[in-house]
């Protein structure tokens, strides 16, 4: 990893009730799509909070640019964006009046105003809505409005919180299209996420579960560390399969997806042969194939070793 | 310094845009003039009255007719013996004056002449200015009478009866016209809860929506934001006391006393302080609901019920009396009603103004720490 920009060393945040991020550690390089991906309740928008200098840390240290921000929050203000996962613009303001008011709020010059909102509104498609008021803008319309606004001052580090939950697939493939756009021109996003597909397009995935971080590696160095294959399996009546395959000692995990099986075995090519010849006399077997393990599969096993190794504790959504 | 304007700009597109805080900032202040300009009028007179007169004499209709010239008692029926208690129940008439038989007679002879004047005590207010104005017409017809009477037996009263001549002046306001002492009390009512109101929904609003988030990341200072919300509503504040003052003196012929200067001293040391409570209200509310009920009992009933501007302090019991301290529209309206009416100077007024400068220090103190720990 090149020189780290975001440096956090046991990061806790309690709540009245609940201990939300419990004591985690990483490190974000320049130029990265930092994806925290985990559960809801898991804790990636508290951190996301203490990153954009909203929320102040109970313990640890966070530096962004080697400031401690906790401390001096205002020496990063300015040069980083934020865009939450719950719509937060001037509902009542248009298109252009949000995008003026940030402009101006950064201090922005008028010529510079005019250019980069001209920009913008290009960027985010929004050239044909900017006299329309934000809250009458659909879904995905409102998260690339909130993204233009945020970039507007061009800050260094974007921190995004869950920004495309609740959006169609077209607008988030969109979405997604336009943060590999910034990444390229060297901006840093820290991106929150609960799919698993988004997760793959980031360059370092940390997983965060009841306020820890699971692990924290490459998308890539995460399906690797998968310990087994995948096979996948439909079977009719469904119920009866799975119970018969629950019960195989060469099966050590069965997931149901819809209509289908998905089974973690140790070697998927000699485990089809055996499912056929241990389930074929007893249900009606329609398919049988072996998979590429997913980053799904990835944590699910992750957050199974973790729930086995660590005693249940009580935790909630902050 | 230059972080405000936008916040401004953006503070008066929300006015603009949102009925209620329109409704709350402009109309409501006009319709609260104009109602209590004209229909909280506590002058009574017009009195619908009924006159069942048995006697049907030059002395009755002379007694009948000095009700009439009075100016209080409109003479609108003249009921008969059963139906001058329907109009009463009926509220038709508030008064009825009955005149028996013999009452010429009575007058002339023995001066055993009766006169029975039922009112209706249903409104106490209205009952006790009935019973007052009335006794009052009619010993004035029996002073007359007596002299009359005297007259007849050879004893001449000179001039100056009766003895005694109270000149009684009314100072100040003259005609007590209850308009000229409303009127500049509204606008403590007014300002208060037009502040007081808005400034707390304003803030409280950035809160709720998630907006304050983006404010609090962004390079500008507590203190600009707070001041880039404020100083719309001291605007509007200012915009409202102007056209109350300007309604009042041309429209209801309100007179304007004192100096306009010390008016408007007044008006920023009282704001300041409305606004101050704003920004606590503003401060420790989360949801925009909470905040604007919050600043209506806090502000509007205390200054309509407690600070004198209909209800007369000094009538409530002592406890509430005590209450009454802790409201700050009763310092203003000594104040205002001291300038409009008594047209009184600093000199008079300095406790009443020293009241509201420690209000205003303490919630522009308070609002500070606190809002030093939400904006932080």
């Amino acid at each position: 990893m090149n020189k780290p920009i975001i440096e956090v060393e046991n990061l806790i945040v309690d709540f009245p009730s609940v201990r939300a991020v419990d004591s985690i550690s990483f490190k974000v390089g320049a130029g990265e799509i930092f994806g925290l991906v985990g559960p809801d309740g898991a804790g990636k928008t508290t951190t996301i909070r203490v990153l954009s200098t909203i929320l102040k840390p109970t313990s640890g240290s966070v530096k962004i640019w080697g400031n401690d921000i906790a401390r001096d929050p205002r020496s990063v203000r300015g040069k980083i964006g934020y865009m939450s996962q719950k719509f937060n613009l001037y509902g009542d303001l248009t298109v252009e009046e949000n995008l003026r008011f940030f402009a101006d709020v950064y201090g922005l010059t008028d010529v510079e105003r005019t250019r980069r909102m001209k920009e913008l509104l290009h960027f985010a498609r929004l050239e044909d809505f900017t006299g329309r008021r934000a809250e009458f803008l659909s879904g995905g319309m409102k998260q690339k409005l909130a993204l233009a606004c945020t970039l507007i001052y061009e800050p260094k580090i974007l921190f995004l919180d869950e920004p495309t939950t609740g959006v169609d697939p077209v607008s988030r493939r969109e979405f997604w299209a336009i943060l590999s756009e910034l990444r390229g021109r060297g901006i840093a996003l820290f991106v929150s996420t609960p799919y698993m597909d988004e997760a793959e397009r980031c360059s370092t995935v940390a997983f965060m579960d009841g306020g820890r971080i699971r692990v924290c590696a490459p998308p890539q160095s995460i399906k690797t560390s998968f310990s087994g294959e995948i096979v996948e399996l439909i079977a009719k009546p469904q119920r009866e399969a799975r119970k018969i395959v629950s019960s195989l000692n060469y099966v050590r995990d069965v997931e149901v997806y819809g209509e289908r099986l998905q089974l973690t075995v140790a070697k998927a090519a000699e485990a089809v042969d055996m499912l056929k010849r241990d389930l074929s006399s007893k249900v009606d077997l329609v398919s049988v194939e072996v998979k590429n393990p997913t980053m799904e599969s990835a944590f699910i096993e992750l957050i199974k070793e973790g729930a086995r190794s660590q005693e249940p504790g009580a935790r909630g959504k902050p | 310094m230059k972080m405000i304007r936008p916040i401004m700009r953006k503070e008066f597109i929300h006015i603009l845009r949102d009925p209620r805080t329109l409704g709350i900032t402009l109309f409501l202040p006009l319709f609260q003039l104009l109602m209590f300009g004209y229909a909280l009028s506590l002058d009574i007179n017009h009195i619908r009255t009924g006159v069942y007169d048995r006697d049907r004499t030059a002395a009755s209709r002379r007694l009948v007719e000095n009700f009439a010239s009075s100016g209080y008692f409109d003479i609108v029926a003249r009921p008969n013996k059963t139906d001058f208690t329907q109009r009463l129940d009926s509220g038709n008439i508030k008064v009825a004056v009955v005149i028996p038989q013999g009452f010429e007679r009575g007058l002339k002879s023995d001066g055993k002449a009766k006169v029975q004047v039922i009112v209706d005590g249903s409104d106490p207010s209205f009952a006790r200015v009935g019973v007052g104005y009335s006794s009052m017409i009619i010993s004035r017809f029996s002073t007359k009478a007596m002299a009359e009477s005297l007259y007849r037996n050879g004893i001449v009263i000179r001039e100056g009866m009766p003895p005694i001549a109270a000149q009684a002046r009314v100072w100040y306001n003259p005609e007590l016209r209850s308009v000229n002492y409303i009127v500049p009390g509204l606008m403590a009512l007014i300002m208060m809860t037009v502040t007081t109101i808005n400034i707390s929904v304003a803030l409280v609003r950035e809160k709720e929506r998630g907006t304050l988030e983006n404010l609090i990341i962004s390079p500008i200072k507590s203190w600009e934001l707070i001041l880039g919300k404020i100083i719309p509503y001291v605007i509007i504040a200012f915009f409202e006391a102007a056209l109350i003052t300007g309604v009042g003196t041309f429209w209801f012929n309100v007179p304007m006393n004192g100096s306009l200067l010390l008016l408007f001293a007044g008006l920023v040391i009282y704001v300041a302080g409305t606004l101050g409570m704003g920004l606590v209200i503003s401060a420790i509310t989360e949801s925009q609901q909470v905040a604007s009920f919050g600043a209506f009992m806090s502000t509007f009933l205390p200054a309509f019920l407690l600070s004198g501007f209909v209800f007369p302090i000094k009538s409530m019991p002592v406890a509430l009396q005590l209450v009454t301290y802790l409201v700050p529209a009763r310092y203003f309206l000594v104040v205002i009603r001291g300038i409009f009416l008594k047209g009184v100077g600093f000199s008079v007024l300095w406790p009443d103004i020293l009241a509201l400068v420690v209000f205003a220090t303490l919630m522009v103190a308070i609002a500070s720490i606190r809002l030093r720990r939400t904006l932080a």
